[in-house]
């Protein structure tokens, strides 16, 4: 420093000189993860601290016991300066919160980070996911009203379906015997108090973790030369994050803004009795595998929980199931496409669940739909990978793979298009015959039948001009069913 | 430390290996000590021993008078435990359990046997708010979690839905002077009381029963 300078740079000096901001700390970042999909998960810990500054308002108005919980939080909607926003924010970032965890998890999950060396890093990551369904459960609960207070009910009865041992001592955790003031008392606490201190413990152990094993390599395409070039963590990575973090509060508060939340009315056996309780979106697909009729009756809870729990056992050890060396996407078609199917059937089933409120779905629907969209999607994604990637290994080894060219991905896309089209309508064709077949005519059977009919004569027409267009052009049609067929033989 | 402060701790000398020695006995013994503990409470909380020795009894709480009910509106009261809802209803017809001139009214726990959600009454002819093409045969109680449907003429039998249960039956009792008293629950027991089993003094477990006073200022 010298007698030049101004004064702001003599601030920033003081400041570095006694902070030690420019202190190669932590280690640096590369810089191909300035990149937002790198920060999702530090995005859900940016909602994580927006939710712990709104809670904390929030908390000193409301009151955690079953006579007033309903009328306080309607006071901070009613009365209290920006109430309303206030409780809209928290909602809306939760929301993004679980919907930032989700998406941080499943990219993870396609770009491999989860192999050596980070496995335990995931297994860290999916008890936080845990942890913040937790707050999602314990949250819902807090506002006292009618659909808050029985789905949660819904919720806490599944426990009784459990083996005894595990029952008492899920009771004594969340339940209490207190009956409903202590059972709120202890939502309150496991949402202000424990989640958020296990949240923050959990979060500085993978942050330990992250610093250790720094950011994963890109999965393909990253020169050396590119992965050696990094940023320091301040300032150039702190402004990154500092502005996305920013842009992403900004987005909150607009949304928070343009649609706030009402709220619902408040908890009593009569008006409970008048409406069906649904779980939040996020548990929506665990509420519509509950309500498969197999799972109704008798045992059949135990069963289904048993089912959902599975897959939350697998998600939690996937590093120990999926073993393979490689993260590169064009060489785990398997572990792709099941991934896909998660995430597809996870979309399916919470929109279906959000459509079917309260009705038991038939056995034979449900294996329908599930296995439907599991077979589609592996079909498409198969597909995808034949038409991608089939020559990397196959012998015409004409155009390395990194370079499909773009009409090429156009044309897969549009055939992934037009074979998904297709598959719905033959599944709804076949379903429609049977339907005639088992219970006579019907004007709505007819209809099905005649649409389906003609998607399907549609798609055809479509698929077949598909192939006529695409060999006019470039003849590429004619190279791909060679492609496919040394794909096949080799 | 070096060994110039203190000879007798030098590293690799008798006393410091006794020094480790006896470290080493204390952390695994209480270690043994607090793992026994966090077991014994643990088997305490996965395990609990109800006392046989504190025997409640359901108590005898009025819930509502003759002459106040009309047919067809559910009145809701908290029993046995003060936070678990019961409709009585006067249903026009005589039914199971009835009491009154008519033998017409009936009182069931509003707490479904399925998962636990609050179910509603649907008079005969009449449809559930949450599925309007359901034509109630008679008068019903109708879950809008899962649509269990209830005959409240005959103990709740389950004419519907996947409830495995009927509902539990509120023992009732009227007096001279036309009021209705709630006396016991019959079987099965109140869901989330060992749901499932025909004890009925499951019931009276896991919370605070209701108080005579509450109750009669309610009606």
């Amino acid at each position: 420093m010298t007698e030049k300078d101004g004064f702001s740079e003599r601030v920033a000096g003081w400041l570095d000189s006694r902070l030690g901001l420019s202190h190669p700390l932590l280690r640096p970042v590369p810089q191909f993860a300035l990149n937002p999909f790198y920060w999702l998960g530090a995005l859900a810990v940016v909602a994580f601290v927006i939710q712990g500054v709104t809670g904390m308002i929030m908390m000193l108005y409301y009151i955690p016991s079953p006579t007033q919980a309903y009328s306080s939080t309607q006071y901070i909607f009613q009365s209290v300066s920006n109430g309303r926003f206030l409780e809209t924010v928290h909602l809306y970032t939760a929301y993004a919160m679980i919907m930032l965890a989700f998406m941080h998890m499943m990219r993870g999950y396609f770009v491999s980070v989860q192999k050596n060396p980070r496995e335990v890093m995931w297994v860290v990551g999916m008890l936080m996911g845990f942890v913040t369904l937790g707050f999602g459960f314990t949250g819902y609960l807090l506002p006292w009203t009618v659909v808050s207070y029985s789905a949660t009910h819904v919720g806490v009865g599944m426990i009784s379906a459990l083996p005894q041992p595990i029952s008492n001592l899920l009771n004594f955790l969340i339940v209490g015997s207190a009956g409903d003031a202590g059972e709120l008392l202890r939502f309150f606490d496991l949402h202000v108090v424990i989640l958020p201190a296990v949240l923050l413990v959990l979060l500085a152990v993978k942050m330990y973790m992250l610093e250790a094993h720094g950011v994963a390599d890109p999965t393909s395409g990253a020169s050396a030369e590119a992965k050696a070039r990094t940023l320091p963590i301040f300032p150039d990575v702190t402004v990154y994050l500092l502005e996305l973090s920013l842009l992403f509060g900004a987005g909150m508060l607009l949304i928070s803004a343009f649609f706030p939340l009402n709220l619902p009315a408040e908890y009593s056996a009569l008006t409970a009795g008048q409406s069906t309780p649904q779980p939040d979106w996020y548990f929506l697909w665990i509420y519509q595998v509950l309500k498969v009729s197999v799972f109704e009756g008798g045992g059949g809870l135990a069963a289904a929980l048993s089912v959902v729990t599975l897959v939350f056992i697998v998600l939690l050890v996937l590093p120990f199931i999926d073993r393979g060396k490689t993260r590169e996407l064009s060489r785990r078609p398997v572990y792709v496409t099941l991934g896909l199917i998660f995430v597809g059937e996870v979309l399916m089933l919470s929109y279906w669940g959000s459509v079917t409120p309260g009705a038991t779905i038939p056995l034979e629907q449900a294996a329908l739909v599930i296995g439907g969209t599991a077979l589609l999607i592996a079909l498409v994604s198969l597909a995808v990978y034949r038409a991608l990637y089939s020559r990397v290994r196959g012998r015409l080894q004409t155009v390395p793979a990194a370079r499909v060219s773009r009409t090429e991905v156009r044309s897969g896309l549009a055939f992934a298009v037009l074979v998904a089209v297709g598959a719905v309508a033959i599944g709804t064709l076949v379903n429609s015959v049977v339907g005639i077949v088992l219970s006579g005519f019907s004007t709505s059977s007819g209809e099905l039948l005649a649409v389906s009919a003609g998607t399907l004569a549609l798609d055809v027409l479509g698929t077949v001009y598909v192939i006529y267009r695409l060999d006019l052009r470039t003849g590429g049609i004619r190279r791909r069913v060679k492609a496919f067929e040394v794909g096949w033989k080799g | 430390m070096t060994s110039d402060d203190v000879p007798g701790d030098a590293p690799g000398t008798d006393t410091d290996e006794s020094r480790r020695e006896f470290l080493k006995i204390a952390a695994a013994a209480s270690a043994i000590l607090a793992l026994g503990g966090i077991a014994s409470v643990m088997k305490a909380v996965i395990f609990p021993s109800i006392p046989s020795s504190t025997q409640l009894t359901f108590p005898r709480v009025k819930v509502a008078s003759v002459d106040s009910l009309s047919i067809g509106i559910p009145v809701e009261f908290n029993y046995p435990l003060d936070n678990e809802p019961n409709y009585v209803i006067k249903l026009g017809t005589k039914a199971d359990g009835g009491v009154g001139p008519d033998g017409d009214i009936v009182a069931f726990s509003d707490i479904c046997q399925h998962l636990g959600c609050n179910w509603g009454y649907v008079a005969p002819g009449g449809s559930p708010r949450v599925n309007p093409s359901y034509k109630a045969p008679g008068p019903v109680g109708y879950c809008p979690c899962h649509g269990s449907i209830f005959d409240l003429s005959q103990s709740a039998k389950v004419i519907g839905g996947p409830s495995p249960l009927p509902l539990p039956q509120v023992q009732l009792e009227v007096d001279g002077s036309g009021d209705i008293y709630a006396i016991g629950m019959g079987p099965p027991s109140v869901f989330g009381h060992n749901t499932g089993s025909s004890n009925v003094n499951d019931d009276l477990q896991g919370g605070t029963l209701v108080s005579i006073t509450s109750e009669t200022s309610q009606t």
